[in-house]
């Protein structure tokens, strides 16, 4: 059977993400059982939490990034989203009594950064505003719910409420009926 | 007692004898393993080497390819700078003139908009290098083709057709339901004129100028005003694309020679409205060559304004309320054997034939193409299957447009399956009746509202489900339900109607299909200018399937020719 090839010649190593991704899994894989097991076999605090939840950081952010709207933004947020869980995991597990601080203190940093990545680009940003605003949501419930549920006494937590709700005003403002076409978009049915 | 002593000795030489002789025997068959287990060391060593050496091979073809087409376009551009160096000031006068409308039609960002300005250079260049006149060839390239397209805000959005809805959610990193339509001109492709002919069309069809965003339930297409690049083929047809940032294009123009083809994310369209893209595409790159192509048979006019029917999403419109559809489960059809490859297609066959021939074979059957087509399908999947168990089921895609008056332009098909129990599959003679029975049964008007019944009653269930739950679960939903319950699929877009016009400057076409996760091939068929291209798109390297369709076609006395890619790994 002889066949005219009619297609032009590849690059021979078409797959070296793909391959990478492979090895890396079954890398990250061992690794991450190691961790438990070496864990587990000498007791005390659960530092293997940590080093599972670094290991699946590498592993989401950088070989497996997510397939639809994979742009600044979102890889920021969901990077603060990762950082702040990583957080907890060492308060809960390593050592306690500052994430309450510090936790907002990476958060308003962040969202300072995508404000700026926003702002700066709107016309092009403009379509890729949603993450942000989860963010902010997230931001704006968490200082409501420290005023009614807790003491609102950290300086941290009032700045990320206020940049939170400068940047929803902002945007608001700026973009005027385009915000709501964009979540009219964002949650049609 | 000597005589004893004696035959004893005689015996005991001999035994010694015998002894040697073994020892020699096996001292010989160990130098003959060890020669051939060197010798088998040696082969497989040369043969690391010879793939070693084809594999740089590639690699510095492919370098240089992608060398020359940078030259090329180095020269181009020079070419341009040359070209108005030397014109009279009359000239210059006029394209100066010509570039400032031609800017006041784009109104992009610079990243976009250079490029846009630098392809109209090109084109003039080219037009200008052939002989053309200044005047005809700024008449060719018209700015008034750009539109408003490219100087107004990009508003608009649509949220995905029921068809549709299901492809961005089972999609992962090596799969993506991707197929392409290819189209073989008489002559080699003229990438600048191309890409001219794309940035003119992109602007009738705006909802392939796109991208795929996240809504909270579903996903939806937004607009991405920008310039879509056409490319040189530099990859595996139906490769998965990546349309994770800002403003990525869902689908993408390649050239290869004289083939120019579009390959579409399912998302876009079907592979009726692809063809009505890509046709739409041909027409205008001829047109700007210079040639007269008039609209119509699925050529559009690209100065027209869109048509709200044309992005309608009709599959809501055409179902019927309150009547209940048949599901979309089944149980595991029988696969063919051999591994499946992980690169996907691994490889891509074109069986070329005469269309009437063809036609005139199944008619003698009192079958369509597309079931005698069926009956070798299933007589060289029962070939490339080991097991004599099961049953071989064949998807068929059903073009609704047939059912339901509609002009639109996006996802508009179903697929009926047809299936035949291995242990009873023979000859293809023999098999046709029952094929051609099911396909009018499976694929009948009322078998398939059933099925768009079920299509809308399931998106219509998950429709307050997020986003997130439906993509963690969608993957697996996909290929349990969609997949596995079929061996193949066959794709024909029968006969592809051509203004007159065009028909001279067009070979023929082709028309591949991604593939699934399981089956191991996958087939599609499509008729242009008296030529049938029948391709198949596999996912092993196990060749049976394809040399039963070869031996099947040799037996039936159809003269055929066979093109395709190189296997691309395993």
């Amino acid at each position: 059977m002889e066949i005219n090839n009619t297609y032009p010649p590849l690059p021979p190593r078409l797959h070296r993400r793909r391959r990478l991704r492979t090895v890396c899994g079954w890398c990250f894989l061992a690794s991450g059982a190691a961790c438990i097991i070496t864990n587990l076999c000498i007791g005390g605090k659960a530092w293997s939490a940590v080093a599972v939840w670094a290991l699946w950081m590498i592993w989401s952010t950088l070989l497996t990034p997510v397939l639809v709207e994979n742009n600044l933004i979102s890889r920021s947020t969901r990077l603060l989203i990762n950082t702040c869980v990583l957080l907890v995991l060492i308060d809960l597990t390593v050592s306690s009594g500052w994430a309450a601080f510090v936790i907002p203190i990476v958060c308003y940093g962040m969202l300072i950064a995508i404000g700026l990545i926003f702002f700066l680009n709107i016309s092009k940003q403009r379509q890729n505003m949603m993450p942000m605003l989860w963010v902010v949501a997230g931001a704006l419930v968490a200082a409501i719910s420290a005023i009614f549920g807790f003491s609102l006494d950290s300086w941290p937590m009032i700045a990320l409420a206020a940049i939170a709700a400068v940047i929803l005003i902002a945007t608001m403002v700026i973009l005027r009926s385009q915000f709501f076409a964009e979540l009219k978009k964002r949650f049609h049915r | 007692m000597s005589a004893d002593k004696h035959t004893a000795g005689r015996q005991a030489k001999s035994a010694a004898q015998a002894a040697r002789r073994q020892e020699k025997a096996d001292r010989q068959r160990a130098k003959d393993d060890c020669r051939a287990a060197k010798r088998a060391a040696k082969q497989e060593a040369g043969q690391q080497r010879a793939e070693k050496k084809q594999q740089r091979r590639a690699q510095r073809a492919y370098e240089q390819a992608a060398q020359e087409s940078k030259r090329l376009r180095r020269e181009h551009d020079r070419a341009f700078l040359q070209l108005t160096a030397a014109m009279n000031d009359r000239q210059q006068q006029r394209l100066r003139s010509y570039f400032g409308q031609v800017s006041q039609h784009i109104l992009l960002p610079r990243e976009w908009k250079q490029p846009l300005l630098r392809d109209f250079e090109r084109g003039i260049a080219y037009h200008l290098r052939r002989g053309q006149t200044l005047e005809r060839t700024l008449e060719l390239l018209d700015p008034l083709n750009l539109g408003g397209f490219y100087s107004s805000p990009a508003s608009m959005w649509w949220p995905l057709d029921n068809a549709a809805k299901v492809y961005p959610i089972s999609m992962s990193h090596d799969q993506m339901e991707v197929f392409r339509l290819s189209v073989y001109l008489r002559e080699e492709v003229v990438p600048e004129i191309l890409q001219l002919a794309l940035d003119f069309t992109i602007k009738r069809f705006p909802f392939f100028a796109t991208t795929v965003k996240n809504g909270f339930f579903w996903h939806y297409i937004d607009t991405a005003k920008r310039r879509f690049a056409v490319e040189p083929e530099r990859t595996i047809p139906c490769a998965p694309m990546n349309v994770s940032l800002t403003g990525a294009q869902s689908f993408r123009i390649v050239y290869y020679r004289n083939r120019v083809s579009a390959e579409f994310f399912h998302i876009l369209t079907d592979g009726s409205g692809g063809m009505v893209f890509l046709k739409s595409l041909i027409a205008e790159y001829l047109r700007l060559l210079g040639h007269d192509i008039p609209c119509g048979c699925g050529v559009l006019d690209i100065n027209e304004r869109p048509d709200p029917a044309e992005s309608a999403d009709d599959f809501a419109k055409a179902a019927v309320k309150g009547r209940r559809g048949s599901g979309f489960a089944g149980k595991p059809a029988r696969q063919m054997s051999g591994y499946l490859t992980r690169t996907k297609p691994c490889q891509v066959l074109h069986f070329e034939l005469d269309a009437g021939q063809l036609h005139q074979h199944a008619r003698e059957r009192g079958v369509s193409v597309t079931v005698y087509t069926l009956g070798l399908m299933f007589v060289a999947g029962k070939a490339a299957t080991e097991e004599n168990d099961g049953m071989f089921q064949i998807q068929v895609p059903v073009n609704m447009r047939q059912y339901y008056p509609s002009s639109t332009i996006r996802n508009f098909s179903l697929y009926c399956s047809i299936g035949l129990p291995v242990g009873e599959i023979t000859t293809v003679d023999e098999i046709l009746p029952r094929i051609a029975s099911q396909l009018q049964q499976q694929g009948s008007r009322e078998s398939m509202l059933e099925m768009m019944n079920s299509a809308v009653q399931l998106v219509n269930s998950l429709k307050y489900v997020p986003r997130v739950l439906k993509t963690a679960l969608g993957k697996y939903v996909y290929g349990f339900f969609s997949d596995r319950i079929f061996s193949n699929t066959l794709s024909n877009l029968g006969v592809i109607e051509l203004p007159e016009e065009m028909r001279p400057y067009i070979e023929k076409m082709d028309f591949v299909l991604g593939m699934s996760l399981t089956n191991r091939a996958a087939c599609s068929m499509v008729t242009v200018n008296n030529t049938a291209v029948l391709s198949i798109a596999k996912a092993t390297v196990d060749p049976t399937f394809e040399e039963k369709i070869y031996a099947l076609l040799k037996e039936n006395g159809l003269p055929f020719s066979l093109s395709g890619s190189e296997l691309y790994g395993n």
